[in-house]
């Protein structure tokens, strides 16, 4: 049913797709084996860098231990619980920012401030704030999360479509019809893209606070490693990671697929 | 014919950090219920100040505004404004929403419209799947289901094409006359403005004074695309055209 010339242009099209895919395996299937044969053929320092048979060794043990989905499941449960909380205060703050505009106005320096600080620096006072547990690690990443949460979602809020707002002005609406009607469901879109964002920066809050005070989690398992110079320890706890990073990316990136349509 | 809306001595001015801009200065005019009256000026005169002080979105500086008791004011912007995450249908009933008014008589009014418009069995469909005069016929409809009596149009065709803004300027003037609506229309189209308007008030630079009004008078007056055709239409172009004061 579709002519010649269509079928060449989807033809070419899925060729073009297949052949990235294909490079893309390659390059992390040519990394891996560049990196075992350096390793084997000693090369390189495998105490420093490791080989990926070391790392598939680490698994294994973590494994028999029955400690590695311990650790992860602890990270992922660090992570969902500051993304949610993260998410929802974030909301909650730029809702009344938006509401409030002179409160913005007040605000909006000190908001700039604290994102550029590097929240690592505010480790210790957390650690006597919220002792060395779990508490600790969610404030951490809490405080990066919520921050950009507020930031980016203020952003969408104040470029809400002014003809919009002046055809709601015309129709006598107030203040909270114009925030259900209009500035919220408008900014949902950008805010879905807040969430792809807001994931990878909880999971980075709750590594850096695993990696001040923890007792378990990737970030913790990391930390042990580099102090006990186990470096197959360090570098399978990275692996690990992004791992876990790329597959909650995913997730976060399924759920904006299906929102939109 | 009584008067809808009566301006005395209108006046607007903006304050910016630096400067202080009068938009409208001395702007007295009775509009007459039933009768549609195009604001024509050059761009930048102050026309849709007019228009948005009359609709209330911004205060006037001074001068006085007189409404007839049972007014009720519809605008329609220039963009169509339709919100993306509604359907047609509930697009159509924002206004009603808003003002609390939903009832089964008025959802069957905006049904009927939809049907009148050949947009009905896009009423469960999202705009992005309608053209710019669809959509723009939309807003109609969303400003029409409210029900007003005083209709402000604000350029409402700029933005379609030249075939869709005839046929709509059509469906416009005879929705207007046919439910004795009065209607003020903003343009810097010349051409619209005397096919559509009873009385046209054409505004100098800014600040914007009344520079002339005119009543047009076709020999045969009917809908806004035969009124192209007639012998006077080009008469009142001209005459209108030789008013303006373009700034190039």
């Amino acid at each position: 049913m579709y002519s010649y010339e269509h079928k060449v242009f989807i033809k070419k099209n899925k060729n073009y797709k297949l052949l990235v895919n294909f490079c893309q395996f390659t390059l992390i299937i040519f990394f891996i084996y560049l990196w075992q044969f350096l390793a084997d053929k000693n090369y390189i320092n495998v105490f420093i860098l490791s080989s990926p048979k070391r790392i598939i060794d680490t698994l294994i043990k973590l494994h028999i231990s029955n400690n590695l989905y311990h650790h992860i499941l602890i990270t992922i449960y660090e992570t969902m619980i500051s993304f949610i909380l993260g998410t929802v205060i974030g909301f909650f703050i730029a809702s009344l920012l938006w509401w409030n505009k002179f409160l913005f106005k007040v605000l909006e320096p000190y908001l700039t401030v604290l994102n550029s600080l590097p929240k690592i620096a505010l480790g210790p006072i957390i650690i006597i704030w919220g002792g060395a547990g779990i508490k600790s690690i969610i404030i951490m990443a809490l405080l990066i999360s919520t921050i950009i949460t507020i930031i980016n979602v203020t952003e969408y809020f104040n470029n809400i479509d002014q003809n919009k707002l002046k055809l709601l002005k015309s129709f006598n609406a107030n203040k909270k019809q114009i925030y259900f009607k209009l500035v919220f469901p408008s900014a949902i879109s950008g805010i879905i893209n807040t969430l792809k964002i807001n994931i990878s920066m909880s999971l980075i809050g709750v590594t850096m606070g695993e990696f001040l005070v923890s007792k378990e989690g990737i970030g913790y398992l990391i930390v042990y490693g580099s102090q006990t110079f186990n470096l197959n320890l360090v570098i399978t706890g990275v692996i690990v990671l992004s791992i876990i990073s790329a597959l909650m990316y995913y997730i976060v990136f399924y759920i904006e697929k299906k929102l939109k349509h | 014919m009584k008067n809808i809306l009566s301006i005395k001595n209108l006046r607007k001015t903006y304050h910016t950090k630096n400067d202080e801009i009068v938009a409208v200065e001395n702007f007295s005019y009775d509009f007459k219920e039933g009768n549609i009256i195009a604001i024509v000026g050059p761009s930048g005169c102050g026309k849709s100040t007019i228009l948005n002080i009359i609709g209330n979105l911004i205060n006037k500086s001074d001068g006085e505004l007189i409404f007839n008791d049972d007014c009720k004011i519809g605008y329609m912007l220039q963009e169509d404004c339709l919100f993306p995450f509604r359907t047609i249908i509930k697009n159509c009933l924002l206004g009603l929403e808003i003002k609390k008014e939903i009832s089964s008589k008025n959802i069957n009014y905006a049904n009927q419209l939809l049907k009148k418009y050949g947009l009905y069995d896009f009423k469960n469909k999202y705009p992005n799947t309608l053209s710019g005069g669809m959509k723009q016929r939309v807003a109609l409809i969303r400003t029409l289901v409210c029900n007003p009596n005083l209709i402000l149009l604000d350029e409402p065709f700029s933005a379609i094409d030249y075939q869709t803004r005839l046929l709509l300027s059509d469906d416009i003037y005879k929705i207007i006359k046919e439910e004795n609506k009065t209607a003020i229309l903003i343009t810097h189209n010349i051409e619209e403005a005397v096919a559509l308007a009873d009385n046209i008030i054409v505004l100098s630079n800014r600040p914007s004074k009344i520079k002339n009004i005119y009543t047009i008078n076709l020999f045969d007056k009917s809908i806004p695309s035969i009124n192209r055709r007639d012998k006077n239409f080009n008469y009142y172009c001209d005459l209108i055209w030789k008013d303006i004061d373009f700034n190039v």
